[in-house]
């Protein structure tokens, strides 16, 4: 053992020891150098399951994602960049708060897979051993298997060479024959690359009409449904349509790309109740009747507004309902665990902190309690 | 696989945060439009079809196609002071520096490029800054006035910059305010000094926390846990920004092993807890690399998550959750 690691090991002895008896202000001052520059954690061996469960959906050839995590040589140039986006908790882009009410199909890394992908890419990015495996390309099919009403776009969208993102609305069915109740709604874009979310909603297609979103799509999350016998209506007569927001990465920057989209319809089977999305001005509102909140939204915040929605009941106790961080382009519907019981009379109440939340919109999505 | 000392290195231009990219020549990054930066790249060339096999030299790969040129480039870290001063590794991820209030009662300021090697004459003289010793926030015009400041100048012989502010009071908070070259951003660099600076040979410090030994009692771990966070609030306190790592790695590897024990947590706690551990854990690598650029605001900010991350873990936890569950 050389001179130095034995005083490494002194020191870190030292260290060890000070925990216990409490840090001496002598020992701190003297361990005044920066982080080791090894990490204990390997790409091959523990960071790469981590990014193909949870990244390679889009990080990978052939994904929304400017770049793909699954060999190697393809994360290790990201490694700062990746370092900044998980301590700022900018990625997954899922930005549901499960400390205010717990949520359904949350997409966050674990604590531990956290630390692994920090470590290492703060720690010298090492390989490992693992034998290198071919990457695979995004898989692009239906995530809830296939649907039971599909409509494809009704022309290709070509995003031109100058062009790097756009916004644009389709009408997929003019009209439907009668009412149907849909349990989950989903996009399979032709082109993964550039179809970066969208809004699937029913209209009755008059001016100024509110659009009824069924879902708020964003890549890399498997469809949610709002429950056993629950659905979103779409009645008889209305327009099913979608609004899709288009974007280039870098990687595809002043050159053209072009996507024919389809949109896929899981229907409730039988009868159920239906989902409705109250606006929820940032002043809160009274609820003038019994009510079961299922799902939080937003649209046209700017990011890092941190949205804290609780509801005040009649008997006076305060109920957390849900809360969840805005992401400019990532706004998407959050799910609650259990339904929440909101009695006629109760006031829903909204508090907002971090960033000014501007043009900031909100809607909770309800449904009428089942008879007792 | 060729060896690394097999390769031969170039100096690119490339991003600090984006190393994928690689130019001959200065610019703006294309990804987030920071300045392209000067970095050595090992250089290898790999066949289109087998990127995993290197080849030393450029020519035709046994398909017929050309192999393609690869930069990569090392990973530069070491920041132990060598001038028994404070370390600091500038928010542009590549210069570095170190700055020690010695005896003599001059302030000097010590630069490194991004392998931690002394910046080079043509770079050094580039840099201008003052060193800060006095500075008043105006609540009202919301700027900051400083009201003593020295110019930081370099040194005969170009080795550092230094500054004489004369004899200052212990602990000394000083900031030195620098800007790489002539248009970039001005850099903030907050140091306090216990004493004077003594050059001696710095201990490197090695993964503190793996060998942390994180106690099987809940009680045990919340107790040192909270113990962390006041070490880490008196560190903050003093300035000692570059030894803030150390306990905020310790509260990290406390915060993970309770993440082993939510599913001991009565239901509604559990998503409660894993939320405040997920924070801790963001919030130590915050902590970590904000104490290595040494900016007060960035280390106070990652402090207050870790502090506030650390009170929810313990709300879920401690006695103050009741039955508490884990067990």
């Amino acid at each position: 053992m050389s001179r130095l690691s034995i005083a490494r090991r002194a020191v870190l002895a030292l260290v060890a020891v000070c925990v216990v008896c409490g840090a001496p202000d002598w020992l701190v001052q003297r361990v005044d150098a920066h982080k080791p520059v090894t990490s204990k954690y390997t790409y091959w061996e523990d960071v790469y399951p981590i990014v193909k469960e949870h990244c390679g959906s889009c990080h990978a050839p052939g994904g929304i994602a400017p770049m793909s995590l699954l060999t190697y040589d393809a994360a290790r140039p990201w490694a700062e960049s990746i370092r900044l986006e998980l301590t700022a908790g900018h990625m997954p882009p899922w930005f549901g708060d499960p400390s205010v009410a717990p949520l359904k199909d949350t997409h966050k890394l674990s604590p531990r897979d956290l630390d692994v992908v920090l470590t290492w890419v703060s720690g010298g990015t090492p390989p490992g051993t693992g034998k290198p495996v071919a990457e695979t390309p995004v898989r692009n099919t239906w995530r809830r298997g296939r649907p039971d009403m599909t409509f494809a776009l009704p022309e290709t969208v070509t995003l031109p060479a100058g062009k790097s993102e756009d916004t644009r609305d389709f009408v997929l069915q003019a009209t439907n024959d009668r009412d149907r109740l849909i349990a989950a709604a989903d996009v399979l874009p032709g082109n993964a690359t550039i179809v970066h979310d969208a809004l699937i909603y029913t209209t009755t297609g008059s001016d100024g009409a509110t659009p009824n979103v069924i879902a708020a799509w964003v890549p890399g999350l498997a469809p949610a449904s709002p429950g056993a016998s629950t659905g979103f209506l779409w009645r008889a007569g209305e327009q099913l349509a979608v609004r899709i927001h288009y974007k280039k990465t870098w990687k595809y920057e002043n050159k053209p790309a072009s996507d024919r989209a389809t949109v896929g319809l899981y229907l409730l089977k039988g009868a159920g109740r239906d989902v409705r999305s109250l606006p929820l001005p940032l002043s809160g509102i009274l609820v003038d009747q019994d009510l079961q909140a299922l799902a939080v939204r937003s649209a046209d915040g700017p990011s890092d507004v941190d949205v804290r929605i609780a509801a005040v009941r009649p008997d006076g106790s305060r109920l957390p309902i849900g809360g969840f961080s805005t992401r400019s382009g990532w706004d998407q519907r959050y799910w609650l665990a259990r339904p929440a019981t909101v009695p006629k009379g109760t006031r829903l109440d909204v508090t907002t902190t971090g960033a000014a939340p501007g043009a900031l919109r909100l809607w909770i999505d309800v449904v009428t309690p089942p008879r007792s | 696989m060729l060896a690394q000392s097999d390769k031969p290195t170039e100096s690119i231009w490339s991003c600090p945060v984006h190393a994928v990219v690689a130019e001959q020549n200065p610019g703006k990054c294309p990804i987030c439009r920071r300045d392209l930066v000067l970095v050595t790249a090992t250089v290898s060339w790999v066949c289109p079809n087998r990127p995993e096999v290197e080849r030393p030299g450029p020519g035709r790969c046994a398909d017929g196609s050309q192999a393609e040129k690869r930069y990569v480039q090392s990973t530069h870290a070491n920041h132990n002071p060598r001038h028994g001063g404070l370390f600091f590794m500038a928010p542009d991820l590549w210069h570095h520096l170190e700055g020690t209030y010695e005896s003599d009662q001059i302030f000097r300021v010590f630069l490194y490029d991004d392998y931690t090697k002394p910046l080079s004459p043509d770079l050094a003289k580039q840099v201008t800054g003052r060193l800060v010793t006095d500075e008043r926030f105006d609540t009202a015009t919301k700027t900051t006035k400083e009201i003593a400041a020295f110019p930081l100048k370099l040194s005969a012989d170009g080795d550092y910059l230094e500054a004489r502010p004369g004899r200052l009071k212990f602990p000394a908070e000083v900031t030195a305010k620098l800007k790489f070259k002539n248009g970039d951003q001005e850099y903030r660099f907050d140091f306090t000094f216990a004493e004077f600076s003594v050059d001696k040979a710095a201990i490197p410090a090695d993964a503190a926390s793996s060998l942390f030994e994180v106690p099987d009692d809940l009680n045990e771990v919340l107790k040192l846990l909270a113990e962390r966070v006041t070490l880490i609030g008196d560190l903050v306190q003093k300035g000692a920004f570059s030894e803030v790592w150390v306990p905020a790695f310790q509260a990290k590897d406390l915060a993970l092993s309770l993440d082993a024990r939510t599913r001991t947590l009565p239901l509604a706690q559990r998503d409660l807890a894993t939320a405040g551990i997920e924070r801790l854990v963001r919030a130590s690598w915050m902590l970590d690399a904000s104490g290595d650029t040494g900016n007060r605001n960035d280390v106070e900010q990652a402090y207050g998550a870790l502090a506030s991350a650390a009170r929810e873990v313990e709300a879920t936890f401690g006695p103050a959750a009741g039955s508490g569950g884990a067990r």
